[in-house]
């Protein structure tokens, strides 16, 4: 099934929202005498529409007026943003913290709205990478055919939260956002390269990212190719083995192109990951790795964007960031303790309206 | 012995330079055991494009990954046995990514003999055909195995090629013989159909041997890609009512297991000959070991002929 919405329904959807008390046979005339667009065209995507859950109207003989459906009103909320957002573009340092907050807030929502529409999903820890990931789209743009630059999503269960920054960056339509985890849908549970190429690598299952990223290090520099390879590790990952096999491989390969970002939010699965198995100290592991080591204020976009900044011009050796974040990114309705959790209807619309402001 | 061609490996080492000599994409991957693999051969001879990972198979297998997405061909290479112990990287990225990764597994079934059953590995094909998008080799001797090594480096896809240690007679005089995903009918016959991979094709010419002295005449078919698995098999066993297969892994899901998929509609009598599954053991030779587990001719020739005759059942 295709995810996306072409000009035409995107058209129908804002129109619907104008045009009250409507039958759908009016409304389609209406518009089509407006747009100029063929009737036939337009009931043809009428259709698609309302299929998808988007529209609702009545039958011959049971005559009601056309108006967007819940989900409808939410999509068309988010194909407005996305009209309206002024590309955010190359942001330079002195830019304030208050243009990212305004981002964040935005990825946010959309994270937000995923997990609300599936039902299901790894809201905190999404939330709790959203920072991270919006900072390393801003800097490094990566992953698309033109970037020399490649980003491993090496906790795979935040793919909400790549989705939704994919979304604000265009890679992704925001319509897309309604389908994760449905039959069909670019956007599987985990990234998953077979529905979306721009992941790269498919990931999901923990501690295999890093040597991945050391192998497109390794080829880049075999290549004598610049870029940068940025792998987003959890910090409960850090616990599968292969992190340390891969930490080693970094430094023994002398990788100046390879950062690690450990979002740093204190939570695994079952519990606090100190209770689990103490991780700390953790900064003093990777510099015994032979790693440069960063440890950052993760909840500040501004913050993580300079850092970026400031080690791709100057890094010399494999560099890890530690990224102090807080699981449910700050929103407190949110239980920072669950690893798993769908917002109720209320709790939703509450946090999407905080957000969007 | 004339018979006895160059060891597999030192095949495998050579020919990996030669093919380095051609393509530059080509990069060889190595977890500490390139001596015994006989990849230092490539380490010599190109030291930029050889990466010892260290013993880290896991690592080694996202290393590789990341070389093929970056269009590199990494040849990762390693003991059949610690190979598997990155089979779930090899699931998870490679095969589900159908990344373009070339995995050469030496030291298989049971020939490392000596070192006894922590590295004798009967479960690789089982576990490795079963990952959609993987191809599954076992080269029969020397010559095939520099004949398929050349042929999938070439192949896009992951490819998993399994090869014994040293023992090797000859089964091939010609590289040309040998071609990527078509079963060799080596020897023509019209009672039983033997089905073989890896050293047990020149077991089951020897067996073919013996059964002729009592008027058995087997055909025998070198199955040395497994996967893809080619239906022309079928036809081939549709010549004789009787079919074997023999192999130097356990009966359970191997090569024997993917021709009975195959063979299971047209109502074909199949045995499967192989480890009857268990692990192995120590030995101070190869052959030795074999006979141990009845897996030398005589043995096969007395295992097919009760079979053909159709007067026991094994237990």
């Amino acid at each position: 099934m295709e995810k996306a919405l072409n000009r035409n329904q995107k058209l129908i959807l804002s129109s619907v929202s104008r045009n009250l008390n409507y039958t759908a046979s009016a409304f389609l005339r209406k518009l089509s005498k407006e747009s100029g667009i063929p009737l036939s065209t337009l009931k043809l995507n009428l259709k698609i529409l309302k299929e998808e859950g988007l529209v609702e109207y009545g039958r011959v003989g049971e005559p009601r007026p056309i108006k967007l459906t819940e989900v409808g009103k939410i999509v068309l909320e988010l194909l407005d943003y996305r009209e309206n957002v002024n590309d955010i573009g190359d942001c330079e340092k002195s830019v304030l913290e208050e243009d990212y907050r305004e981002l964040l807030s935005k990825i946010r929502s959309k994270i937000v709205f995923e997990i609300y529409q599936a039902k299901m999903g790894h809201l905190p820890s999404s939330l709790s990478s959203a920072n991270i990931i919006a900072a390393i789209f801003q800097v490094f743009k990566p992953n698309v055919t033109e970037s020399k630059n490649s980003f491993i999503l090496s906790k795979g269960h935040a793919a909400p939260a790549l989705y939704a920054v994919m979304a604000q960056h265009g890679i992704l339509d925001d319509y897309e956002l309604a389908f994760l985890c449905s039959p069909g849908s670019r956007l599987q549970g985990h990234p998953d390269k077979r529905f979306l190429q721009e992941v790269i690598v498919s990931t999901g299952s923990l501690g295999q990212g890093l040597s991945v990223g050391v192998g497109i290090a390794i080829g880049k520099k075999l290549k004598n190719v610049e870029g940068k390879v940025v792998v987003l590790l959890g910090d409960g990952e850090l616990e599968e083995g292969q992190i340390w096999e891969a930490a080693m491989s970094a430094s023994a390969n002398n990788l100046d192109n390879l950062i690690a970002i450990i979002d740093r939010n204190f939570y695994q699965m079952n519990g606090a990951t100190e209770e689990v198995k103490m991780l700390e100290p953790l900064s003093s592991k990777w510099k015994s790795f032979g790693w440069d080591v960063i440890e950052v204020d993760g909840r500040k976009i501004d913050e993580l964007v300079y850092i970026l900044r400031e080690i791709e011009k100057h890094q010399k050796k494999p560099t890890a960031i530690i990224a102090f974040t807080e699981r449910n990114g700050g929103i407190e309705h949110i239980d920072r303790k669950a690893f798993y959790y769908i917002p109720t209807y209320v709790e939703y619309v509450r946090i999407w309206r905080e957000q969007i402001g | 012995m004339d018979s006895v061609s160059v060891s597999l490996r030192e095949a495998f080492g050579e020919k990996l330079v030669k093919i380095g000599e051609k393509n530059d994409k080509v990069i060889v991957l190595d977890a500490d055991v390139g001596a015994s693999t006989r990849s230092s051969y490539f380490r010599e001879r190109f030291p930029k494009r050889f990466l010892n990972v260290g013993i880290s198979e896991q690592d080694m297998m996202g290393i590789a990954a990341g070389l093929a997405i970056e269009g590199f061909i990494p040849v990762a290479t390693g003991f059949a046995m610690f190979l598997l112990r990155a089979w779930e990287q090899i699931r998870n990225t490679i095969s589900r990514d159908n990344l373009n990764v070339k995995i050469v597994a030496t030291h298989a079934g049971l020939s490392d003999y000596a070192d006894g059953s922590s590295h004798q590995c009967l479960e690789d094909i089982a576990l490795m055909r079963i990952l959609p998008n993987m191809n599954v080799l076992v080269p029969s001797d020397s010559v095939s195995v520099r004949s398929l090594l050349e042929q999938i480096i070439v192949l896009k896809g992951p490819c998993y090629m399994r090869i014994g240690r040293d023992y090797s007679p000859k089964v091939y005089t010609a590289e040309e013989d040998v071609i990527f995903g078509k079963p060799n009918i080596l020897e023509e016959g019209d009672d039983v159909t033997i089905v073989a991979c890896g050293i047990m094709v020149h077991f089951a010419l020897e067996t073919r041997r013996i059964l002729l002295e009592d008027n058995i005449r087997a055909q025998v078919v070198d199955l040395h890609t497994i996967k893809p698995l080619n239906k022309d098999l079928l036809r081939y066993c549709e010549r004789t009512d009787k079919v074997v297969t023999f192999e130097e892994h356990n009966v359970l899901g191997g090569m024997g297991s993917a021709v009975c998929e195959l063979l299971s509609e047209k109502g074909f009598k199949i045995k499967r000959f192989g480890i009857m599954d268990i692990f192995g053991e120590s030995s101070r030779d190869y052959i030795g070991l074999l006979q141990k587990f009845e897996l030398d001719e005589n043995s096969l020739a007395k295992r097919v002929k009760s079979f053909v005759e159709g007067d026991s059942i094994e237990s």
